[in-house]
């Protein structure tokens, strides 16, 4: 193994395992350079770890606990129960059910599930013409063929309530 | 007061939390006691010298009372309530305008390449024993590496905790840690010289 690289030292020093470790420590033992970087590093280290802390004033904790309210805060069991219930991975999983529902409906039924019914189109023996909304034709005495409905022109007329 | 020991520290700060959660509001002062100087710590770390650190670390504690029965123990009680603090902070900081360039990794990362003579900068550190003067060159760094120094050096986090502590990628800690090593080695060769020159 060729000498230790700036990040392998970090590595060595600061993570205590991985993969290359044995190979780190065979190296180091027999090289005096880096055992001696290692040795400078692991002196920083524990000089910094030295640094005091510069402590908080003797009244924090006192005042602290004055400021907060009595007893533990508790949740309540509703927002308990709703916050376990959406919590992010069972949100996703609902979600990813209802999208599944969806799409495996429309499978089976076909995918005219959706649409909306055919609407009525006249044809008269002159040519098409419209109907007058909420009206429709009576019973038997439309044919239906190939999705359009066709009236005859004895019926297209007031008696028929189409016109 | 010196780093904590990790294992004996994680089994009592669990061993409060869980006295805390049970309605042993004494559990929370203990936690806080646990915890005031090295918060008040991060916070100047992040902050810099700030009249209001004391305040802010307050208002992390009372985040943390609010919050500590959500605490779901995926990482350590520690590494919660910095990242809790890191939190209170940027808002500090989003508050006073000032965010820009101190949580900008892009500046600190990109900009600060070490001197090839980092290992010899860090020999300078050699017979240095006086913890003010590492203090001060500490306090001479940027708030990411003085924050990145705190959690890696004094607190001996892992690098997936000093990640969530300080929300961001694992691959930036651990380059984070060596530029800001580097840094410090610098600085304290630079207050070391003059002491020397003066005894030659």
């Amino acid at each position: 193994m060729n000498c230790l690289s700036k990040e392998q030292l970090v590595d060595y020093i600061f993570s205590g395992d991985g993969p290359l470790r044995a190979s780190m420590e065979a190296h180091v033992s027999a090289c005096p350079g880096c055992r001696a970087r290692i040795e400078s590093l692991e002196r920083l280290r524990a000089a910094a770890a030295s640094a005091p802390l510069t402590p908080v004033s003797g009244d924090f904790t006192a005042r602290l606990m004055r400021s907060l309210p009595a007893g533990t805060p508790r949740r309540g069991y509703l927002r308990e129960f709703y916050g376990y219930l959406f919590r992010p991975a069972w949100a996703l999983g609902l979600a990813a059910c209802a999208v599944i529902l969806y799409f495996g409906a429309v499978a089976l039924k076909g995918p005219g599930l959706a649409k909306a019914d055919t609407a009525e189109v006249l044809y008269f023996s002159d040519g098409p013409a419209t109907v007058r909304s909420g009206l429709s034709a009576p019973a038997g005495t439309a044919v239906h063929k190939q999705g359009v409905y066709s009236y005859t022109d004895s019926c297209a007329t007031a008696r028929c309530g189409m016109l | 007061m010196g780093p904590p020991d990790k294992k004996e520290l994680a089994a009592r700060e669990n061993a409060l939390a869980e006295r805390f959660i049970g309605g042993d509001v004494s559990a929370f002062a203990d936690l806080v006691e646990l915890y005031k100087d090295r918060v008040h710590r991060f916070i100047t770390c992040i902050l810099g010298p700030d009249r209001e650190s004391e305040d802010i670390a307050q208002e992390v504690f009372i985040q943390v009372y609010r919050s500590l029965e959500s605490f779901r123990r995926e990482s350590r009680l520690s590494t919660w309530i910095y990242a809790l603090a890191r939190n209170v902070c940027r808002r500090r900081l989003r508050e006073r305008g000032r965010e820009a360039g101190l949580f900008a990794a892009a500046a600190d990362e990109d900009g600060y390449e070490p001197p090839d003579a980092a290992p010899s900068a860090e020999s300078a550190f050699e017979g240095m024993e006086s913890g003010r003067a590492v203090r001060d060159a500490v306090d001479g760094l940027s708030p990411l590496h003085r924050s990145v120094i705190f959690l890696s050096c004094w607190e001996q986090l892992s690098y997936q905790e000093i990640a969530d502590a300080l929300d961001i990628p694992v691959g930036t800690v651990r380059s984070r840690i060596h530029n800001a090593m580097a840094a410090l080695a610098a600085r304290l060769k630079a207050v070391l010289a003059p002491e020397r020159g003066e005894k030659q």
